[in-house]
């Protein structure tokens, strides 16, 4: 059965983060490359496109990853935890 | 000038010029070293004062990274450097808000300042993959073509990307709000811009905690068994 496992709190707001931040990086990565291509070569506008499709797609792969490291077949049990901190206190 | 992308020059260091902003750094460095110093100078069995914080500031940090990124031998590893981004860029945020610091010509923060920002996302960068690389060995390079060797461009991307947004964020946040805070101080000084100035000790501290946390998320994802 897929559960999902609770996260710490600050890797939570990472990962929110990183999903936006890195694709709306790379999408603008993509398409002013693909601006200054266009630029350089004459292409019409077409590699700007390229680019921001490049980018899009790159953006959606960090969210499948970040997707995909959530969900996890493995249980999770608290109670195993608590036995870990206790080892760890004493 | 794109954004103080060259600033006037202080002094010259022999051949290399150097400038208000690498000058408040030095004076950031010495005021954070200072304080460890005078916290770690008579080091007790049974800490007390300083020394008493300091450790529990330190407990925290390592279990926090811990949690955060899984493994315990990692987090230990990466906690110094990772804290010591934090301490600088939050002493940086906050040296806007010095009163009397806007009197200073060319005075700004740091990190309001993209080359700044930019040097601090390219130590991370090199950081992730170095921690990946003596983590997994030469098997980390897998993790570029992964899931299939179609997707290396894709891969390559967001390796580039990781950093460009670390040093965009951080930069337009902490220049944004210096802005903010300058125009208003000179539409109406004082009483208004105190609120946008309360506001910015809030958000110092977030971007001093959105830097770190995503540097070690992304540290954790070299490490992680994924790879």
């Amino acid at each position: 059965m897929v559960q999902r496992q609770k996260k710490h709190w600050a890797r939570a707001l990472s990962d929110a983060i990183n999903m936006v931040t890195t694709a709306a990086a790379a999408i603008a990565l993509c398409g002013l490359g693909g601006y200054w291509l266009d630029a350089k070569l004459g292409t019409d506008r077409w590699l700007t496109v390229i680019g921001v499709l490049l980018g899009v797609a790159t953006g959606m792969k960090v969210m499948w990853d970040k997707m995909q490291a959530t969900e996890t077949t493995i249980p999770r049990d608290d109670s195993q935890d608590k036995d870990k901190d206790k080892e760890e206190l004493t | 000038m794109i954004f103080g992308m060259w600033d006037e020059v202080l002094f010259h260091l022999g051949p290399i010029p150097v400038d208000h902003l690498v000058v408040t750094e030095w004076v950031l460095i010495a005021l954070i070293g200072t304080i460890a110093y005078l916290a770690t100078r008579n080091m007790q069995l049974v800490p007390r004062g300083l020394q008493n914080a300091f450790e529990a500031i330190i407990i925290w940090t390592y279990d926090f990274f811990t949690q955060l990124m899984d493994k315990e031998h990692v987090a230990k590893k990466w906690a110094p450097l990772l804290t010591a981004f934090f301490l600088f860029i939050l002493f940086s945020n906050y040296s806007g808000l010095i009163p009397g610091a806007a009197n200073i010509p060319g005075y700004q923060p740091p990190t309001s300042n993209w080359n700044v920002t930019m040097t601090l996302a390219l130590i991370t960068f090199f950081s992730v993959h170095i921690a990946g690389f003596s983590e997994h060995g030469g098997g980390y390079f897998r993790h570029f073509v992964s899931p299939n060797p179609a997707f290396l461009p894709l891969n390559l991307i967001e390796e580039i990307a990781h950093p460009l947004s670390l040093t965009v964020r951080l930069f337009g946040n902490i220049f944004g709000e210096e802005m903010v805070i300058a125009f208003l101080l000179f539409l109406a000084p004082f009483i208004i811009p105190s609120a946008m100035m309360g506001l910015s000790l809030l958000l110092g501290a977030i971007q001093a905690i959105v830097f770190t946390i995503l540097s070690a998320s992304y540290i954790a994802a070299s490490t992680g068994e994924a790879h």
